[in-house]
């Protein structure tokens, strides 16, 4: 079943055309992976998708309904929501309350955002950490907690941009087991990914953005041996024919 | 877990009742034994922390910070004063007006802003020109008596908001101060005021998280324009007389700033605490040199720089770094005597 389908989306900065005419599609249930070399769209594509840029064109559905341009926390209602390639914690708030803020998207009241929050907290692990002021957390941590925020506020589907960048190979291991975790709940994934091996290894499809554009979708396998992404990635062809 | 938190909290506040109530008591007596001059600082001390108090719902918890406040409080002072001296009507009520109005107006200056999506210096400037717009709209109105001023006729009638005995005023001025720290208090353990926190700390992650987050910055600044409204009533009748540049002179704006910095900004007692420690000063520095024009203000100013150097997050900041280091050390020093008895027994 399709949750979200985006339909040549256009985004431009001053005459550059960043995203041209993508197609995009995401199935219920299902792990969505966006590759692209550096400067390919991919984090413009979802501040499109999540209501922090404005489309210049197409058309973004969600559930069937028309999401276009709403604003960010309009989508963030409706069951989308997203975690930032630079992190951006509430640093004077301590771990749960960051957690808060995101369940009271849904909760009534202070003991029931608690509640959630708490979940959350345990679900990605930091349970432990409640207290603890954020900016005070290593950069893994604050990753882990951006998910716990975003999961906190009950969506259907959830964008991760770049979760695992600056991350220990072991972190890696773990965030990987905790967006499988993830799906398992019942939420759909977006993920733009620069860590091949972990993207590779999570996604049933993947979508290669280029210079704005698509340049194939398929499932890893068919990804990888794909020559015109090879090309996108020149310099790159041995590192994917190693996850093959 | 949620429940352990919530009794934590409960039982937190019981203590934070245990002290606070006697010093309420000796506060509501004190003022009875002082002379004139103590009663006066007493009330100048509970009026700069009530006027900061209102800026740090906006600019402290918030985030948006003004440097306009002195629109807000001239619309108060104005409201009730027209209303009072033109249509007879008892500042009491001319209070709620003034609050109403200031909110009105607080409402459009913050939907102008922030539609523009005017933030951090700018936002504040923008504040300042609109307090000044307002101080030279009522300096050249003959309707609101232009550069004259109001002079407001003494009655001492307690239902006109004056009062024979200044102990009074105190009452009014410190009744309203303990009602937005229990106010602010509360609001801080809410949806509200974590969302006022979450949009300060980052606007984009709040609304990336569902918080509207332009519904909430003009809720910030309904809220703060409307109590700030109230200070500059009390101004107009403790003092009993206005005109534009007293009321909505900068001054008014740096006088709400100012405690909330030295005690510490989005902190509950913040502003108390600094209006503590400013008000005798400013007070003290004008007596002591009052013959030497300028030469108070110089040396207030001294003091604040001094301050801001050694406190640069203000005095709840330094009492807050102070509990951390201790526990850290606490923590250290737990740590090594474990790690110490794990290093001796290869040795006994």
């Amino acid at each position: 079943m399709k949750l979200l389908s985006a339909n040549r989306l256009t985004k431009k900065f001053l005459g550059l055309v960043a995203v041209k005419e993508v197609d995009l599609m995401i199935n219920q249930g299902e792990i969505l992976g966006l590759i692209g070399p550096n400067g390919a769209g991919k984090t413009t594509l979802f501040n499109m998708l999540s209501g922090y840029y404005r489309a210049d064109g197409g058309q973004v559905l969600f559930k069937g309904e028309d999401i276009t341009n709403l604003e960010s926390h309009q989508i963030c209602k409706k069951g989308l929501a997203r975690t930032f390639q630079i992190v951006k914690p509430f640093g004077k708030l301590s771990a749960l309350e960051n957690v808060m803020v995101g369940a009271f998207n849904r909760a009534r009241n202070y003991p029931e955002a608690a509640e959630i929050a708490a979940h959350y907290l345990a679900f990605v692990g930091l349970d432990h950490k409640k207290e603890t002021q954020v900016k005070e957390l290593t950069i893994g941590d604050q990753r882990k907690l951006e998910m716990a925020r975003a999961l906190a506020t009950g969506p259907q589907l959830l964008l991760l941009d770049e979760v695992m960048a600056g991350l220990t190979p072991t972190e890696v291991s773990m965030v990987m087991d905790l967006v499988l975790k993830v799906r398992e709940n019942g939420v759909t994934v977006l993920m733009i990914e620069h860590i091949m091996a972990a993207l590779m290894k999570l996604s049933d499809r993947v979508l290669v953005l280029h210079h704005g554009e698509k340049l194939a979708e398929g499932t890893p396998a068919e990804i990888v041996k794909n020559p015109k992404v090879a090309e996108a990635y020149l310099g790159e062809v041995e590192m994917l024919a190693n996850y093959q | 877990m949620a429940r352990t938190k919530k009794g934590g909290s409960v039982a937190k506040s019981k203590a934070m009742l245990g002290w606070a109530l006697p010093v309420i008591i000796i506060l509501l007596v004190l003022p009875w034994f002082v002379n004139s001059y103590l009663l006066n600082l007493l009330i100048m001390v509970a009026y700069g922390a009530y006027l900061s108090q209102c800026w740090n719902v906006m600019s402290g918890y918030a985030g948006q910070f003004s440097f306009g406040h002195a629109a807000f409080f001239g619309l108060g002072a104005y409201t009730s004063s027209l209303l009072f001296v033109d249509a007879g009507f008892s500042p009491w009520l001319g209070m709620i007006a003034g609050a109403l109005v200031a909110g009105l107006i607080g409402l459009i200056i913050g939907y102008l802003s922030f539609r523009y999506k005017l933030k951090g210096h700018y936002f504040a400037l923008a504040t300042l020109a609109f307090a000044e717009i307002l101080r030279a709209i009522f300096t050249n109105t003959p309707f609101f008596k232009g550069a004259m001023g109001i002079l407001i006729p003494i009655s001492s009638k307690s239902t006109m908001f004056q009062f024979s005995k200044k102990v009074y005023y105190f009452y009014v001025i410190f009744a309203l101060l303990v009602l937005l720290t229990v106010l602010l208090r509360y609001i801080s353990r809410t949806r509200l005021g974590l969302y006022f926190v979450a949009i300060r700390e980052n606007e984009d992650a709040a609304a990336a998280l569902g918080v509207n987050v332009f519904r909430y910055k003009l809720a910030a600044l309904a809220i703060s324009a409307s109590l700030t409204a109230l200070a500059g009533t009390f101004y107009a009748q403790y003092f009993s007389y206005i005109d534009p540049n007293l009321v909505f002179g900068s001054e008014v704006s740096i006088n709400a700033i100012i405690p909330a910095i030295i005690g510490g900004v989005g902190t509950v007692w913040g502003p108390i605490l600094g209006s503590l420690v400013l008000t005798p000063i400013s007070e003290l520095t004008g007596t002591l040199l009052a013959n030497y024009s300028g030469m108070n203000l110089m040396v207030y100013g001294f003091i604040l720089i001094i301050v801001i150097i050694f406190l640069p997050e203000g005095v709840m900041g330094w009492i807050q770094n102070r509990r951390t280091q201790y526990k850290v050390k606490q923590d250290k020093s737990a740590l090594a005597r474990k790690e110490g008895k794990i290093h001796e027994t290869p040795l006994s």
